[in-house]
């Protein structure tokens, strides 16, 4: 049993975009970046109005570093759970990554190699991060443009294994693995049949660019076909409880957002969310 | 003690200076609050105020000229076509025209973006004739709505002040007759002196707007919060014409957050605080800080004093 279920799709909240968000009649469910909660409330305007309509809205981190040699800051596990807690949210996800080493801020989300040790320094991580949450936790795998020389395992034994080893549900990110697979001459399908597809809470679909011969998962442009075209073969195979648009910048008009939130559902064969009436 | 003068004449009027001074200020009171009371009564205004926030916020530029008058109108019409990305930051209180007029634009947008492409400051753009047209219609449209008050209107209340000169007036000819009375008439003086200013102000500080006007403002600032330019609103995505509606009710700090350069190209960051520069509009609703603590994209402070908001 899923901790959400049929939800369809959405969108991510953003402040900036938050008037298109908060307007979509069909919207059943959202994500809204963790940290950007104050951890004692209020929930900030607008999502409370989501919330009083029914609508979930699960609390996504980004500052963990579960993917770091260093134990995981109790501090920001409580203010994680905190949040999922103000929200009422039925999970909370997090990335396989991290943010911080030596003492310093990396600022974004880095690869961790993909060895042995570091695999049980994030199922330690996590599992201590379980320990402490109210409701189940999703990890999201990131893109990478390259890999660590120390590499050796593959890329979905080590999501496998991490997931087997700490009962932790998958956030899967498609236009990730389309990034992965593209950037390394690989094929994504046959990445996705080795992942555990029935452990997916739900999945993020976002846009990305071409540069200097490398596909960047950057969230800030439109949803390329080639995305959405592995976003049906996932549901081919086992249609996730939920898809999620994820933009994160340089916002396209409303009438744009709407579209690509409407191909998405096309993708899926989830109803309509712009509109009142489901369409089919 | 009252009464206590020293013997010269007898009390001005038979009433002591003491007596008339407490008489007089708490004349002055009553009067200065009763004035603007009244006046209030009367440019109340009765409509619904939801129903009207919902009709007149298809119109950003009725709404503009509603909260900054010409120059918020001029202003609002910028916003929007610099949104469209056929106008952008010039110098000298100017902008410079790249492009033509976007489809379904309103009038009002044809007109600013003529007078831009002429070449026109923000200033000559409020008188210029094809605007000043349309900025007529917004102000027949928001008197038949209820929304500002009619001239006549705007007369009576005026009168209303008219009631404090007769204070001062009062206070002068007591003035005159205790000085004539030799007597002591520092006090007096420092009473009378202020009912020129009320008197100037209850005079001149007849807003346009109506009750209802401000009512439907209120309504409006809370239907359109996440245009607040503190918000860091997406202007692509909301558009010309909710980047419109964001300068007209949120003040220059919309044109501010959407391109700075603009903002100092059209002069309106000499200024500081909320609201409208230079025409002595008074944008009630100043920056409220936002709830959201993730930085917007783009400079997030609202009005002018120079950058703030999040870095980078």
């Amino acid at each position: 049993m899923m901790p959400i279920e049929d939800r369809g799709v959405g969108i991510g909240w953003r402040p900036e975009i938050r008037g298109v968000v908060e307007e979509l009649p069909g919207l059943r469910f959202t994500e809204v970046v963790a940290e950007s909660l104050p951890p004692a409330g209020p929930v900030p305007d607008g999502l409370s109005e989501l919330l009083a309509r029914g609508v979930t809205v699960i609390p996504h981190g980004v500052r963990l570093s579960l993917g770091g040699a260093d134990p995981v800051e109790p501090g920001r596990v409580a203010r994680l759970a905190a949040g999922a807690e103000l929200l009422g949210a039925p999970l909370v996800s997090e990335h396989i990554a991290f943010v911080r080493g030596g003492g310093l801020e990396a600022g974004h989300l880095l690869p961790i190699p993909r060895t042995a040790d570091s695999l049980d320094a994030l199922v330690d991580n996590v599992n201590a991060t379980q320990a402490e949450l109210p409701v189940p936790l999703a990890l999201e795998p990131i893109a990478a443009l390259f890999d660590w020389p120390d590499n050796d395992i593959d890329e979905a034994d080590f999501i496998t294994e991490a997931l087997d080893r700490t009962g932790a549900l998958l956030l899967l990110d498609i236009a990730n693995v389309y990034a992965n697979a593209r950037n390394r001459d690989q094929d994504p399908l046959a990445f996705l049949d080795r992942l555990p597809l029935e452990r997916v809470a739900y999945v993020h679909v976002a846009g990305g660019s071409e540069g200097d011969g490398l596909y960047h998962d950057t969230h800030t442009d439109p949803t390329p076909p080639a995305v959405f075209d592995l976003v049906r073969e996932l549901c081919a195979r086992h249609r996730p409880p939920a898809l999620m648009l994820e933009r994160d910048g340089h916002y396209p008009p409303a009438a744009d957002l709407r579209a690509e939130l409407d191909a998405l559902a096309d993708a899926t064969g989830y109803p309509k969310v712009t509109a009142t009436e489901p369409a089919r | 003690m009252p009464g206590d003068g020293i013997p010269s004449g007898g009390d001005t009027w038979g009433i002591s200076g003491s007596t008339f001074l407490l008489s007089y200020g708490l004349i002055i009171v009553v009067v200065g609050v009763l004035v603007p009371l009244a006046q209030m009564a009367m440019r109340r205004g009765s409509g619904d105020p939801a129903a009207l926030a919902a009709r007149i916020e298809r119109h950003p530029g009725d709404v503009a000229f509603l909260t900054g008058g010409p120059n918020g109108a001029v202003l609002s019409a910028i916003g929007a076509l610099r949104t469209a990305g056929v106008v952008r930051a010039s110098s000298l209180g100017r902008v410079q025209v790249v492009g033509p007029v976007p489809r379904g634009a309103g009038r009002l947008d044809h007109a600013v973006h003529s007078a831009a492409a002429r070449g026109m400051t923000r200033g000559q753009m409020a008188r210029d004739p094809r605007v000043v047209a349309e900025l007529e219609a917004s102000a027949d449209r928001l008197l038949a709505g209820g929304l500002v008050s009619s001239p006549g209107n705007r007369a009576g209340q005026r009168l209303l002040g008219l009631a404090m000169v007769a204070v001062f007036g009062f206070g002068v000819i007591r003035l005159v007759a205790g000085s004539a009375n030799n007597r002591p008439v520092g006090f007096l003086v420092l009473l009378v002196v202020p009912t020129v200013f009320l008197s100037i102000a209850l005079i001149a500080a007849v807003p346009r707007r109506t009750g209802l006007g401000r009512r439907v403002l209120q309504q409006l600032r809370g239907r359109w919060a996440v245009l607040r330019p503190s918000a860091g609103p997406a202007w692509a995505t909301y558009g010309p014409a909710g980047a419109a509606l964001s300068v007209a009710l949120f003040g220059t700090g919309a044109i501010m957050a959407m391109d700075p350069n603009m903002a100092i190209g059209l002069h309106l960051v000499n200024t500081g605080g909320g609201g409208w520069s230079g025409n002595g509009w008074s944008n009630s609703s100043s920056c409220s800080s936002s709830s959201s603590s993730s930085c917007g994209g783009g400079g997030s402070s609202c009005g002018g004093g120079g950058g703030g908001g999040c870095g980078g």
